[in-house]
């Protein structure tokens, strides 16, 4: 087989189980089964998780000698003089990216520990940037030696389609970004566009679920922060997070349907339910809808980042919103969040258009209610497609999100303790009786399918 | 494996690069610079370390140039800011005058150099020295006790850059 990180190593796991039962029942021959096993190379599997598990152990090694360089670094390694501290310190960058690609590339002997190494050479890249800084007295802000460090472990992660520099080059950044945006609250942010055209193309090149994660969060969260810290109101920051939400399910929507990239859909689809249940969660506190000031939209920075989200969503929906309806398994869950997400943008994009308006000065009511809504439509969504999808993990986090929102809105808004108790205890039991009551459900599924 | 090798030596041509580029002007600076002494105070007498770095604050940090640019511009605040420095008879290197741009004429016997304001001061990239661990108690009591005698070797490039050389208090030199 060639390498094809199409087929993922769950699916050979499976497939590896299920071809033994095939023989069993004569569905195919020994001959078959060899063909099948020498071309998802299964005979493979258990070599290959042994080797992960030393990789991990490698990187994790290398992360740590790489700290140990850093703090070597800051301790002002002051013994030496300045030229022969560079060359020994770039002497030891240089020494690890080739002893690394010759045990990974051109011997091969020693890959997993080669790629480690190119790691530890990308780390110890960071700690010279540091290093050089404090040799030459150079008062920078901290974040463009981080921006630095980004822009060579990216080069590397490309240059050896190598994830953990991929990794490395997207936290590194991100830290970069909070520092960035404490010293330039109103600047337009930059961040989240050069995050999708730098570290997303990555993860579509090397098919990469753990790169596209990192980077739909470094995407995410940089809109949620720059909004907030520019507007300096939350209601901007549940704006962005909503826009967000839509975005992300819209684009895990188009990952089904896409040959090829159909698992980035889950990804996507949780960090979208995570960010929209949350926000309509927040925002459904009488408090918070109360405290928002929409008088105050001086700066708007932030609405350009926010108005391309929801742009660039509204164009995902339309797309998918045909093949969204057909698909038995996700169209409650799709229409929950863009129920849901449509009313936390209403219920903002309305107040804010008319902030000071005495007629709806008690306007924050109806936001309460229309959030306490999303909410309540999220849990159905969950619920519904659970069933759809026989799935336990979405039935649980609808149950879940439900209990939460009955619970917060007791303690909100009653405090009688007897009542309180009652509320608890029937929630209780409803979680116990719907979970027998999906558990029996699930297992009549499985016998009719059987 | 050529084609790979190939983007490997340009990844970490790359990584070279960007740490050659780091102090790349202050190398320059350095080089190239015109030497000259600047009087210098802590940037807070009560705290003068920041972490291995001591905090400096200079005469030509907020001097008397500034607020008169500001009064003559309404208070407008300036962004980049280029400084006339002039030598005294002390040997140490006053404000002349200051500049939204690269003044036009410039008199032999002075220097511009370039800065940034900040909340009401200037910043010339050379604010902080870093010091070794058990030279910081050294230099930091000396700094508290001797700050009106403290100057420091800056050098001026062409381009009005600066690099810290050394600190000086009294006839005591700290170079690091």
């Amino acid at each position: 087989m060639k390498k094809n990180f199409r087929i993922s190593n769950h699916f050979r796991e499976q497939l590896k189980q299920e071809i033994q039962s095939w023989q069993t029942d004569g569905i195919i021959n020994q001959e078959q089964l060899a063909t099948i096993s020498q071309k998802y190379q299964l005979d493979r599997l258990s070599r290959e998780r042994k080797n992960y598990l030393l990789f991990a152990i490698y990187v994790i090694g290398a992360a740590l000698i790489g700290a140990g360089v850093i703090s070597f670094v800051a301790a002002h390694w002051d013994k030496i003089h300045p030229v022969p501290k560079i060359v020994l310190i770039a002497g030891c960058m240089f020494t690890c990216h080739i002893l690394g690609f010759y045990l990974w590339k051109i011997s091969g002997k020693s890959p997993r520990l080669g790629h480690a190494l190119i790691v530890l050479g990308t780390l110890i890249f960071g700690a010279n940037i540091g290093l050089l800084a404090q040799i030459f007295h150079i008062k920078e802000n901290f974040y463009n030696g981080l921006f630095a460090w980004t822009i060579g472990a990216i080069i590397m992660a490309y240059a050896l389609e190598s994830l953990p520099n991929a990794v490395t080059a997207i936290i590194i950044s991100f830290i970069g970004f909070c520092w960035w945006i404490g010293d330039n609250p109103h600047a337009f942010c930059y961040y989240p566009i050069v995050t999708a055209a730098i570290f997303l193309p990555f993860a579509y090149l090397r098919r990469s679920v753990l790169t596209f994660i990192f980077s739909l969060l470094a995407l995410g969260v940089s809109i949620m922060v720059c909004a907030i810290i520019d507007a300096e109101e939350l209601w901007a920051f549940s704006l962005a997070t909503a826009g967000i939400g839509l975005l992300f399910f819209a684009w895990g929507l188009l990952s089904e349907r896409t040959d090829g990239f159909k698992f980035f859909a889950v990804p996507a689809m949780v960090i979208a339910t995570i960010l929209t249940a949350m926000i309509a969660y927040i925002s459904s506190f009488k408090e918070i809808a109360r405290e928002s000031n929409f008088d105050r939209i001086g700066n708007w920075m932030w609405t350009i980042p926010v108005t391309a989200c929801y742009i660039i969503a509204t164009i995902l929906w339309v797309s998918v919103f045909k093949s969204m309806l057909s698909n038995r398994r996700l169209r409650w869950m799709a229409i929950s969040i863009l129920v849901s997400a449509t009313l936390v943008f209403l219920e903002l994009v309305v107040r804010a258009l008319w902030p000071s308006s005495d007629r709806i000065y008690n306007f924050y009511f109806y936001i309460v209610i229309a959030s306490n809504l999303a909410c309540l439509v999220l849990c159905i969504g969950l619920i519904a497609s659970s069933f759809f999808a026989e799935n336990r993990g979405l039935f649980w986090a609808g149950i879940l999100f439900a209990a939460l929102i009955i619970i917060t809105r007791f303690f909100e808004y009653e405090t009688g303790l007897l009542l309180k108790a009652a509320v608890f205890t029937a929630c209780g039991i409803g979680l116990i009786l719907a979970g027998v009551d999906f558990e029996n459900y699930l297992k009549k599924r499985r016998l009719i399918n059987e | 494996m050529n084609k790979r090798l190939g983007w490997f030596i340009i990844a970490v041509m790359a990584q070279a690069l960007i740490l050659a580029a780091v102090p790349g002007r202050k190398i320059y600076t350095r080089q190239t610079g015109t030497a000259i002494l600047l009087k210098v105070a802590p940037y807070d007498p009560y705290s003068i370390m920041s972490g291995y770095y001591a905090r400096l604050n200079y005469e030509i940090s907020r001097p008397p140039v500034l607020e008169q640019w500001q009064e003559q511009h309404h208070g407008r605040q300036l962004k980049s800011v280029w400084m006339v420095l002039k030598k005294g008879d002390d040997g140490i290197w006053h404000a002349d005058s200051i500049h939204d741009s690269w003044p036009k004429s410039v008199p032999d016997n002075c220097i511009v150099i370039k800065g940034k304001e900040k909340g009401g001061r200037i910043e010339y990239g050379i604010e902080s020295y870093f010091i070794p661990e058990d030279a910081r108690g050294t230099v930091e009591r000396d700094l508290r006790q001797h700050h009106d005698q403290a100057r420091a070797e800056v050098k001026v490039d062409s381009f009005g850059n600066a690099a810290l050389i050394r600190l000086l208090i009294e006839d005591r030199v700290y170079e690091y």
